[in-house]
């Protein structure tokens, strides 16, 4: 028991006090750009832009500001264009995900599969 | 309530800050960064007197595993103050799980007597050094008795988790800038020393570096760390909400009997079935709110993979057989196929896909839909319903009664992939 409560007290901590870097190490972008293509029988391709871009220090994510996905689907001849005031890139996972009226939307970087998700 | 604390931490550290907050040039030839005193002392004073945002700072310097729940005190007469001070916020919502601990050591006294060796815990409560820390655990009423109550303790932590998460969500885009005590942290500031200096020119001695340890002891939290946090975070609820769904009622008693490991599959779930409140869906249960994590919860599902071990140790609860149904007790079971699972994408998160998946033990592979997050959307009523109906003579369950697995399997196929092959 006293095991599974010092576990509980490190990991609980660990994330209280998680240890970004010092405050001098901030990383920020401006006017970020970010595009990627896929061929699996057929070429899609994704561009993302943003006004700007912020890196944290815990995991390797950047919030993007008024941003502006744009996916295109050539088999399709399609173009769907999804704009967004705030989102963020999470390389750990490798997607984009932008805040939506309902939720979010996610655009997974390594297939360009797009899924939704409803919040309450 | 105390409304004044005094706390002095005499931390007698090798290294101190000496050059903290300051900017200087010195020769690095030597190979030394920098130095300070043994025995310092810091003094944190916590007054009625004080404004919101000097108790949140004094709060903040508390923050750390021997002293945090003085810290909420502190923070929470700041709050008191100014129900909107960010940094008493941060720190309030952020270890208001930890404060569900209090009396742990006592409360759960009678459960350990019942089921494990309450002279050995007694033993070891009494080495645990006098500190905050020892009476914020060990000050309570003996008073968890059955795994109800266990599992009662544990929704209390899991409440403060979903409060903490949908705090963070609300504000994702807080800045602040975060003041670590260099006694407790003197680890991470010391390791930090180096990166504050840079080289501005060489002579016949050696280097000519440059620190500047104005910001060493500070710590930026951006709207990018507050995602990370949130996602470690909606790992630990996705974790905590597995534990408190279903009644674990009948496990202790399967952990008394089954101390020398001897007990069959069909033995244990045999104890289990027949506890009248085993296996029913807790009416407090948070599996509906997995789904509203959104776009955390891929993050969630890795982080709750990598603390699986932390967390549950192997054999801590059930202590029952490797390949059995409730193998290391009611933990999520680690394997190869795990190992898949944390590459899930958030389409096999939202419904049922088509998967190629192979029979545990063999070449054989099948295709098959999987709906891993069905049970969030429809969580099954009592695990009678899905439990194993017989069981092979290697003690491997190869039968189920519900072969879709509560709509994991949606194509009724549950049974093809369990894990039937013996060993001889």
């Amino acid at each position: 028991m006293i095991r599974i409560v010092g576990s509980l007290l490190l990991i609980g901590l660990g994330i209280a006090v998680a240890m970004p870097t010092p405050a001098s190490a901030e990383s920020a972008i401006e006017k970020f750009a970010l595009s990627t293509c896929k061929n699996e029988g057929r070429l899609r391709c994704l561009k993302a832009t943003a006004s700007k871009a912020e890196g944290g220090s815990l995991k390797p994510i950047y919030v993007l500001r008024n941003l502006e996905v744009t996916l295109v689907d050539s088999a399709k001849s399609e173009k769907t264009v999804t704009v967004s005031e705030r989102g963020y890139l999470d390389f750990e996972t490798n997607r984009l995900v932008l805040d939506t009226k309902n939720g979010e939307k996610v655009f997974n970087l390594s297939d360009l599969s797009v899924n939704e998700w409803k919040l309450k | 309530m105390k409304n004044v604390l005094k706390i002095s931490i005499a931390l007698f550290v090798t290294v101190a800050l000496g050059a903290c907050g300051s900017s200087e040039t010195k020769r690095a030839a030597d190979g030394k960064t920098g130095g300070g005193e043994s025995g310092d002392k810091k003094v944190i004073s916590v007054e009625p007197n004080m404004d919101a945002e000097t108790l949140a700072q004094a709060g903040e310097q508390l923050m750390n595993p021997a002293t945090f729940m003085l810290a909420d005190t502190a923070l929470d007469m700041s709050l008191a103050k100014d129900p909107e001070n960010k940094r008493a916020q941060f720190y309030k919502y952020a270890i208001k799980r930890l404060m569900t601990l209090k009396g742990a050591g006592t409360r759960f006294r009678p459960f350990i007597a019942a089921n494990g060796d309450v002279k050995t815990y007694d033993v070891e409560s009494k080495k645990f050094p006098n500190s905050p820390l020892k009476d914020f655990l060990f000050k309570g009423k003996e008073d968890i008795k059955t795994m109800t109550q266990v599992q009662d303790f544990l929704v209390s932590y899991r409440d403060a988790l979903l409060e903490y998460h949908t705090w963070l969500r609300k504000n994702q885009d807080l800045n602040l800038t975060l003041n670590l005590n260099p006694f407790v942290f003197q680890g991470n500031l010391r390791a930090d020393e180096l990166n504050a200096c840079e080289v501005v020119g060489t002579s016949e001695n050696g280097l000519d570096v440059k620190c500047d340890y104005t910001e060493i002891a500070q710590r930026k939290v951006n709207a990018a760390d507050m995602i990370a946090i949130r996602q470690m975070v909606a790992g630990e609820i996705l974790y905590f909400t597995i534990y408190t769904a279903y009644s674990a009622e009948g496990v202790d008693r399967v952990v008394r009997l089954n101390k020398k490991r001897n007990l069959t599959g069909e033995q244990i779930l045999d104890i289990l079935t027949n506890n009248a409140e085993f296996g029913k869906l807790r009416k407090d249960n948070t599996l509906s709110i997995i789904t509203s994590l959104g776009a955390d919860l891929m993050s969630a599902w890795k982080w709750a993979l990598a603390n699986q071990r932390a967390l549950c140790p192997a054999g801590e609860l059930a202590g029952t057989r490797k390949g059995q149904v409730f193998e290391n007790g009611i933990c999520i079971k680690y394997d190869s196929e795990t190992e898949k699972y944390a590459n899930l994408a958030d389409q096999a998160l939202m419904g049922a896909i088509t998967v190629k998946l192979h029979k545990p033990g063999t070449d054989n592979e099948k295709e098959t839909r999987v709906d891993y997050l069905a049970w969030a959307r429809k969580p099954v009523a009592d695990l009678r319903d899905i439990a194993p109906v017989s069981f092979n003579h290697c003690d491997k369950a190869d039968r189920i009664k519900d072969n879709t697995l509560g709509g994991f399997y949606p194509n009724g196929d549950a049974e093809f992939f369990l894990d039937t092959k013996c060993d001889d």
